[in-house]
């Protein structure tokens, strides 16, 4: 099958991702074949120069100086392409305002680096004096810390000018510390260190990245952090150039809790969370909604898919379909559920395990107020939406946007009498040829949450009319929301699309031509084989050949364009 | 050259520019420091934007305040009309909130600390104006200035924690001595000390450049030009940095005003209004001289205690006991009180337009956010806190002149829009159900 | 795990899945769904009840005095001289300087001609007569059975012979009445709104109800929660939260009661609740009995009278001193006597003065969980009783 296929639905052409059209059979067949054909086809992709995530960022200088380190500080906002932050970054750069705001946290940070408490803690050596320059005391201290900073030995061509120029702004300033101090907050808006920079280097086999852009991209995939002493130590004593050396580092990686991390980062991204930073619903309609809760809503998914993920290592198509979850005391407040302060599993931390009864309308991550609440209007639900987040996020499939000069006043009414349900002004508005085709694609799904309101609370009806959520997908048609989890469960692109957009996190770009095919051959099957559990895929990532594989940056192997998630309309 | 060579070549210069320094860098050293022609100081060094927060008690009367209409060209509310020379800088903001998150209400209280400090009551963070005046008012000879217009200390809103307080000056004559008694030096004098610590903070920043051409090297083309960006917002950065060594412009708008005859100081609205123009007009002249670039103005106390001449109930009693008339459907007697602490806002507005500076007045150069610590003074609620902003239309930061509306939002969107205008490193701010990494955009200049 | 309440609710979450079954719910309330159910409720005010007469009979005289006015009647009476007194009442006035004054009006008492505190010893001072509510309109219940002069008849049930005496001292003083029929008296409000979110919320649940409309056969039960309530963010209280209600017997009342068209009456009941020490320390009703309307939403407003101590009532404000007398306009001792003096019932044997008063209080709730802790979390009795808190007013 083609990379890239267009489905005609409608008049409109779908386009749809190559790893989400990959077929079930022909997978099957080759099954646990991690077969060396396919690897010697796939030559990689570039390099990237990611700018590290606002998150990354902060685990950086957490794992560096300590987590009672505060940052203050704006970023630039992260950017978002083919449904991935991770992405994004390797198209961000630094404008100056943002380097303004570097500056400023950099100078906060540093500022605490000296400050009484952390000093001597955070610095080994002590200046002879500590109003005049000592060259060694401080490129001890710079080496060291640019080694963590820079995530590579520091070359002396990076190191020189800073001790020279440390030791000038000493005597400016009349203290050592400040003046290191200076230096320090310099290194931090280094582009070394702002940009999580790949080197290609000459192996074997071809080119690959050298070993401490290894340790940075294992590091940042699984645990979005910049790597720590072990993995850098690793890097230089040429551990990660062997596929032995590799797998440890990365068995070690996998069986730290703070893979945990990692795994909420990759999901936090895939589910767009960074959108709940902007919205809003209206009070008068929605009071229980509050930023506290958004949060809760969030914590909730991310607890459900760790707990199915990594801690029942379950198969991530049944993260679709689990009645397991979590609760908080105001989530209960809007999922009408009592939450018990002494209930079993309780923790003091106000959570607490909670299955969703057998005949209950919720199920699966789809039908959490994360999902609901992110992908709707602030006054009303919106079909649309939530049927264009699931094709774009949880199937990796485009959804055109809509033409210009609609006319939405039908869909906005939500008192209009003759329309008294979301469906009935759906179909209403979405008679126009050329809405029909994608309104097609997305409000089917979609409907079939109508039970669920614009922050996921339960309804049966609207403006005292019943609700049909009945809908289909792709040609499997179901009565409710159950139905829905369940066709998501089954639908061949959903295990495709983790497997991916979960490669395209891990690499910070989207695949190239001859990765996909590696994608949705080899590790698509041994994702197959593995039961669809998530550990064991990336672990086939971070061990396989292909990860560390590059070519030329300017050569033809040009990522394939994949799915953005852009506003849409309706 | 080499790297040997380069360190070479920039130890000497640097050893030059610290032997100026160590003699008090005298300004023709500067300019040949920051510009090699020797040309005289670049033009376009932007006058400071001020802030000012303005705060007076028992809000405003709902549905009398808020205009009818989003956005500008607004029809100026009832309650309002006395600021309608303002419009076009007044932004003003209503249906915004105050959550407690269960923190109990300290009535009078909570409303104006959710919005000033972004806490729901516990937490110990400072005020607006302390975060602005931390990242702006470094240089200038006080931090921020708080007055209150009562002649009550305790009549403040800023607080750099919960038990540091910024107590406000109550007397006129005191605070005209404070800032232009004999510690008063003329900016506009010959003398000038660049900040050492922002000449070494750029001496080192350099240092990261060094290795510019190893690094481009490694980079295909696409990532290159990125990298480039990053460099020219590095030379952007050190600009910045040039204009800070340099002489300030002269300050033209600067001079001492005359001292203040001392009046007397009390509870009655019209005393407070009296004081409150004397006070105006030398935190006018304070700004002008860039003694300080944040200021702090106490109308009157939360629950407030202003009563009119020759009467014993104050507006706080009056707010909770007038009955609502029938015929106009508000309490008469609470209005009154309100129409009189904005006229003195419009006095406080109108002092900083006589001020001419460069080609605007001082009002285009100062942000001044008032507020109220409740929406409706009758039940001490927290929705819908009037909130405004004033002036700050010369400033190119900030957009002026809207009515927006909150819907139930925390108030805190107009404190983390005015940070981000005012070109605070902040991109949310508040805690609990106060957090909001939402500016209200519409503003952003 | 706990027992757990139901709030009440018209929508139930489950069986409602075929648009058949949930278009039949729409139509009308399926009383066979409720069978054996147990509906939770968080009180979200509880407050007295007063009747805002529009015909203006409640206080023909007018408002009681502010404090101007009974602090110069006051201290004349105490034998203060002229001069003094103009300079005391001028300097209070200022309020800047009214701060110096308190000593002056908490002692303006007299026992045997030296200064008293008239807050801690009421009687120091005559009696000054407050204006009391004369109108012929009154919430409440017919406590003793008697239709006596004076009585009030209840706005809502025509019921004659009200026995409401708190609200017959407390209607005419201006922070402590309400203004209009829906108002909530100011001073009251005030309280409310410092406690809310911060002391353990008060919970009802009605056990047997097989009709909102009409059930026969109720059990009302009255605890006290751990928790809280909290604010939703349109400022009202946040509905469906779960409580966990506090197992202590001494908050436990539990009375039957019947539901007809809709409202909730139950028989005669000794109620006890823990209040706030900020408000009333512990409520102890005698002879309570509640008439309450199940509203559609599914939230609770009515009534709750009976007789309580009325001391308590005088020491919420009286422990206060200046603050509620210089600045709330409640003239201390005067409601120290208006109080003893309207009491009506358990008279000392000794002095044969009323002990009691009869009252009537406006009672609000919205649905909300309630679980009760298992066996092994009984410890929780152990639990201080009140948390002490800081708080302004």
């Amino acid at each position: 099958m083609a990379s890239k296929s267009k489905i005609l639905w409608g008049g409109i052409a779908l386009v749809v991702v190559a790893a989400a059209v990959v077929a079930g059979p022909r997978l099957m067949d080759r099954q646990g074949g991690n077969k060396s054909d396919g690897i010697a086809a796939t030559a990689g992709g570039p390099p990237v120069l990611r700018r590290l995530t606002q998150a990354q960022y902060k685990h950086a200088i957490a794992d560096i100086f300590g987590n009672d380190i505060k940052i203050g500080g704006r970023f630039d906002p992260d950017i978002r392409e083919s449904g991935l932050i991770e992405v994004g970054a390797g198209k961000a750069s630094v404008p100056e305002s943002g380097l303004e705001q570097y500056g400023k946290m950099a100078r906060t940070v540093a500022a605490q680096v000296f400050d009484k408490q952390h000093r001597d803690s955070l610095i080994d050596c002590k200046p002879a004096s500590v109003t005049a320059p000592d060259d060694k005391c401080a490129a001890q201290f710079l080496s060291q810390v640019g080694r963590l900073l820079y995530r590579r030995l520091p070359t002396q061509d990076e190191l020189g000018p800073l001790i020279l120029a440390s030791a000038e702004a000493t005597k400016i300033v009349g203290n050592f510390y400040a003046g290191l101090e200076i230096a320090l907050s310099s290194m931090l808006q280094a582009p070394q260190f702002l940009f999580d920079w790949e080197v290609p280097q000459k192996g074997p086999s071809g080119k690959t990245l050298d070993a401490y852009s290894k340790a940075a991209r294992l590091s940042f995939f699984l645990w979005d952090t910049a790597p720590d002493d072990e993995l850098l130590t690793a890097a230089q004593h040429g551990d990660l150039d062997t596929p032995k050396g590799i797998a440890g580092q990365v068995d070690r990686l996998l069986a730290s809790p703070r893979l945990e991390t990692g795994v909420r980062a990759y999901f936090a991204d895939m589910l767009g969370f960074d959108g709940f930073d902007n919205l809003a619903k209206d009070p008068a309609i929605y009071p229980k909604y509050s930023f506290g809760l958004a949060i809760d809503a969030q914590e909730q998914t991310l607890r459900t898919i760790t707990d199915h993920l990594l801690t029942r290592n379950g198969d991530y198509r049944d993260l679709f379909t689990t009645r397991n979850s979590f609760l908080s005391r105001p989530l209960g407040a809007v999922y009408g559920i009592p939450v018990p302060k002494d209930a079993p599993g309780a923790t003091p931390d106000g959570w607490q395990p909670y299955v969703f009864p057998a005949g209950d309308p919720r199920s699966g991550i789809l039908m959490q107020i994360s999902f609901l609440a992110l992908h709707s209007h602030p006054g009303r639900t919106s079909p649309t939406l939530r049927g264009k987040a699931l094709r774009e996020t949880i199937l990796c499939q485009k959804v055109p946007d809509p033409p210009g000069n609609v006319n939405f006043n039908l869909v906005q009414d939500t008192k209009n009498p003759l329309y008294k349900t979301v469906r009935q002004r759906l179909s209403a508005h979405a008679t126009a040829p050329t809405c029909v085709g994608c309104h097609k694609m997305m409000d089917p799904i979609g409907l079939a949450l109508e039970n669920f309101d614009s922050i996921g609370t339960y309804r049966a009806g609207e403006n005292e009319a019943a609700i049909d959520a009945s809908g289909e997908i792709d040609g499997v048609k179901f009565n409710d929301a159950d139905g829905l989890g369940k066709a998501v469960h089954d639908h061949p692109a959903t295990s495709a699309c983790l497997v991916n957009r979960l490669y395209a996190y891990s690499v910070g770009r989207t695949p190239t031509k001859s990765e996909t095919e590696w994608l949705r051959s080899d590790l698509m099957s041994g994702f197959v084989a593995d039961g669809y559990r998530l550990q064991p895929l990336m672990r086939r990532i971070a061990t396989s050949d292909v990860f560390f594989r590059v070519v030329s940056p300017d050569s033809e192997a040009k990522p394939v364009r994949s799915a953005s998630a852009q506003g849409v309309g309706q | 050259m080499n790297v040997a060579q380069r360190l070479a070549t920039r130890r000497n210069f640097m050893r030059g520019m610290l032997a100026g320094a160590a003699i008090n860098v005298a300004l023709p050293f500067l300019d040949c420091f920051l510009n090699a022609n020797g040309t005289a100081l670049a033009d376009g060094a932007p006058l400071p934007t001020r802030f000012g927060t303005w705060f007076w008690g028992c809000g405003l009367t709902p549905g009398r305040w808020e205009p009818k209409t989003l956005g500008a060209n607004y029809a100026m509310p009832d309650e309002l009309p006395m600021l309608a020379p303002y419009r076009d800088q007044l932004s003003i903001f209503s249906g915004f909130k105050t959550f407690l998150d269960g923190n109990g209400l300290v009535p009078h209280v909570s409303g104006q600390r959710g919005i000033m400090t972004g806490t729901t009551g516990k937490e110990n963070d400072p005020s607006l104006d302390v975060l602005i005046a931390d990242a702006t008012g470094a240089n200038t000879r006080f931090r921020s200035l708080e007055v209150s217009a009562m002649g009550n200390p305790n009549n403040t809103i800023s607080r750099r924690s919960n038990s540091v307080i910024n107590a406000s000056e109550g007397s006129p004559a005191a605070l005209y001595a404070r800032l232009f008694g004999p510690e008063f030096k003329d900016p506009n004098a010959a003398d000038f000390k660049p900040d050492l610590r922002v000449m070494a903070e750029k001496s080192v920043l350099s240092a990261i450049k060094e290795p510019r051409d190893t690094l481009a090297g490694q980079l295909g083309a696409a990532d290159k030009s990125r990298l480039d960006e990053y460099f020219t917002s590095l030379r952007q950065i050190e600009q910045q940095m040039d204009l800070q060594l340099q002489k300030p412009q002269p300050l033209e708008a600067c001079s001492v005003g005359t001292k203040p005859v001392e009046i007397p100081t009390g509870t009655e609205v019209a005393m407070a209004a009296a004081n409150h123009k004397l006070f105006a007009q030398i935190l006018a002249h304070a700004i002008a001289c860039d003694q300080t670039r944040v200021m702090n103005v106490s109308f009157s106390d939360g629950a407030s205690s202003l009563r009119r001449g020759g009467e014993p109930t104050t507006q706080h009693i009056h707010t909770h006991e007038d009955p609502i008339d029938d015929k106009l459907g508000y309490q008469p007697g609470a209005a009154w009180f309100e129409n009189q602490i904005m006229l003195s806002f419009a006095a406080l507005l109108e002092t900083l337009k006589n001020v001419r500076e460069g080609d605007g007045t001082l009002l285009d150069r100062t942000v001044v956010m008032a507020l109220s610590e409740c929406g409706y003074a009758k039940q001490h609620t927290l929705e819908s806190i009037p909130i405004f902003l004033a002036g700050g239309k010369g400033s190119g930061k900030i957009k002026t002149g809207l009515h927006v509306k909150g819907d139930g939002e925390p108030g805190t969107r107009v404190g983390l829009t005015v940070q981000q205008c005012l070109g605070l490193s902040v991109n949310s701010w508040g805690v609990g159900s106060m957090r909001t990494a939402r500016p209200l955009t519409e503003l952003i200049a | 795990m706990a027992d757990i309440v139901m709030p009440d609710r018209r929508w139930r979450r489950s069986g409602m899945r075929s648009p058949l079954a949930a278009l039949a719910l729409l139509a009308a309330f399926a009383p066979s769904a409720m069978a054996g159910q147990t509906k939770g409720f968080v009180v979200s005010w509880f407050n007295q009840a007063e009747y805002a007469d529009p015909q203006n009979r409640d206080c023909p005289h007018g408002v009681n005095d502010g404090p101007e006015i009974y602090y110069r009647r006051e201290l004349t009476q105490s034998g203060l001289p002229k001069a003094e007194v103009d300079k005391y009442i001028n300097e209070f006035l200022d309020l800047s300087q009214a701060q110096k004054t308190i000593p002056v009006a908490q002692m303006r008492g007299r026992i045997n001609g030296k200064p008293a505190d008239v807050y801690a010893i009421p009687t120091s001072m005559p009696d000054p007569h407050l204006k009391l509510v004369e109108g012929p309109m009154g919430y409440g219940f017919d406590l003793d059975g008697k239709n006596k002069k004076g009585d009030f008849t209840d706005p809502d049930t025509g019921e004659k012979g009200v026995d409401n005496q708190l609200y017959r001292v407390i209607g005419c003083i201006n922070e402590l009445k309400t203004h209009t029929l829906t108002d909530r008296p100011p001073l009251q409000l005030n309280y409310w709104n410092v406690l809310y979110e911060q002391m353990p919320a008060w919970l009802v649940e009605i056990d047997g109800m097989t009709d909102p409309q009409n059930s026969p056969d109720v059990t009302v039960t009255i605890t006290r929660a751990f928790e809280a309530p909290t604010k939703d963010s349109g400022g009202n209280v946040e509905t469906n939260l779960t409580f966990t209600s506090d197992p202590n017997p001494r908050w436990h009342n539990v009375v039957h009661g019947k539901v007809k068209d809709g409202v909730l009456t139950t028989d005669d009941f000794d109620m006890n609740m823990l209040g706030d020490p900020f408000w009333i320390q512990e409520f102890h009703f005698k002879q309570a009995r509640m008439r309450i309307r199940i509203a559609p939403d599914g939230s609770l407003k009515g009534y709750v009278g009976g007789y309580h101590a009325w001391f308590p009532f005088y020491w919420q404000y009286g422990s206060e001193g200046w603050g509620v007398d210089a600045t709330n306009n409640v003239d201390l001792p005067g409601f120290y006597y208006a109080l003893k003096n309207a009491a009506d019932a358990d008279p000392d044997p000794k002095t044969g003065e009323n002990r009691m008063i009869s009252s009537t209080w406006l009672m609000e709730a919205v649905p909300a969980f309630i679980t009760h802790p298992t066996e092994s979390d009984k410890r929780a009795e152990l639990t201080p009783a009140t948390e002490s808190m800081a708080r302004g007013k």
